[in-house]
């Protein structure tokens, strides 16, 4: 028992704010990446940082290995700048553009990995499997030609798996989460493996996502979050 | 002893001009054999992509069920821009795979489109004939027999055959 109890009380509430911060919701997230990408018999490596800013949808993709870009997508645009070069583009879509490198983290801070509300997915049933939960989903009824079940394992309130299936019920896809980081109140996965299957169950693609240094709710937010290329840069439009 | 070193100095300046002569062309030749490759390369992947990410089935029944409207669809609708695929790609690469993955998804879609609208043609037309040749049989058979009640059996024989 320490001797000055405002000590103690100071600690406690130390603990308290950290844990109070650690506990609110994702704002924004900054993290490192590898990605290493292997297909036809040749593996590229991809250095950078990612930025997510989760209000406003908006991704923000600093590559520093192999080239220099910058990457912002967000809605209907997709924007790629080459700070040595100077130039620029930007893909003006009619739907929205996918966001780059974070359908995991999307993932993990949705509902039910937004199989629901983002691509209106059903729950079958489930299995216990060595305290694993494996859910089933069923694909919406107008899409049942075209895509197949979605298996999700769970362990511990974390998603470790997800296969996908194609409407013959033969895998397609195969992702793997682990090492799971507490950002936030979400589990994010630092590590994630993707393989894609061809009709012979052969990888066609096997892709592995390495995060660190996460950096939640920053506040001030890095200013990459808002990252706008430079207007002295032309910037070549594209209709997508 | 005086003429052996300066042979053996002019022999190894000759084994190291013969030596390093392909890696100078090679190096003049590097640049310009990158961007062609990398362009290549981009190309090869945007097709590859392009065929794969393409609903050719949905496309084929839009063209199928919407005829020509379906096709001009086909043309006009643009995928969503495959944004994990460019991350980390250089200039060079990006400029190649953009057009080269656009004019194939195009292609595509566009030719399943028109393939539907072709079926949807044939299949109508092989209906009306079968259509047409069952009205014939009907014809033949009811002034065959003769009798308004064996004609209308015989159409609606031909109906059922049909």
């Amino acid at each position: 028992m320490p001797k000055n109890p405002q000590f103690l009380i100071t600690f406690l509430l130390i603990l308290f704010l950290i844990h109070v911060l650690h506990a609110a919701p994702l704002k924004n997230l900054s993290l490192d990446f590898t990605r290493e990408l292997t297909e036809n018999e040749k593996t590229e490596r991809i250095v950078g940082i990612l930025h997510y800013d989760v209000a406003k949808w908006r991704v923000t993709i600093e590559v520093t290995e192999p080239v220099k870009q910058i990457m912002v997508a967000k809605d209907n645009i997709l924007e790629i700048y080459y700070p040595v070069e100077k130039q620029a583009f930007r893909f003006i879509s009619e739907g929205s553009v996918p966001l780059p490198l974070v359908e995991s983290i999307l993932q993990a801070t949705q509902a039910v990995y937004g199989l629901t509300a983002l691509m209106g997915y059903t729950l079958d049933r489930h299995d216990v499997v060595n305290g694993v939960i494996y859910t089933y989903w069923d694909p919406p009824q107008k899409e049942k030609d075209k895509l197949g079940i979605i298996i999700l394992g769970k362990r511990d309130d974390r998603l470790i798996s997800a296969e996908v299936k194609n409407p013959e019920g033969n895998l397609v896809a195969k992702t793997l989460y682990q090492n799971h980081s507490k950002i936030g109140i979400n589990y994010i996965p630092m590590k994630v493996t993707f393989s894609a299957y061809g009709t012979k169950s052969e990888v066609l693609r096997y892709e592995k996502i390495v995060y660190g240094n996460p950096q939640a709710n920053v506040d001030p937010p890095n200013p990459m979050l808002n990252f706008t290329i430079p207007e002295s840069v032309e910037v070549k439009e594209i209709k997508w | 002893m005086k003429i052996n070193s300066t042979f053996r100095v002019l022999a190894f300046l000759m084994v190291v001009l013969i030596f390093s002569a392909p890696f100078v062309s090679y190096a003049q030749q590097k640049p310009i054999e990158t961007k062609t490759q990398i362009e290549a390369e981009a190309k090869a992947q945007a097709i590859a992509d392009a065929e794969n990410d393409a609903n050719k089935t949905g496309w084929f029944m839009a063209g199928c069920f919407l005829n020509i409207i379906g096709v001009v669809m086909a043309r006009t609708t643009k995928a969503p821009v495959p944004a994990g695929r460019l991350v980390g790609k250089s200039l060079t690469y990006i400029v190649a795979y953009t057009s080269a993955y656009q004019a194939k998804r195009t292609e595509i879609q566009t030719s399943a489109a028109w393939g539907g609208c072709v079926a949807c043609v044939v299949g109508c037309l092989v209906w009306v004939y079968l259509l047409v040749e069952t009205i014939d049989e009907g014809v033949t058979v009811t002034t065959s027999s003769g009798s308004g009640s064996g004609g209308d059996s015989g159409l609606f024989g031909g109906w059922c055959a049909f």
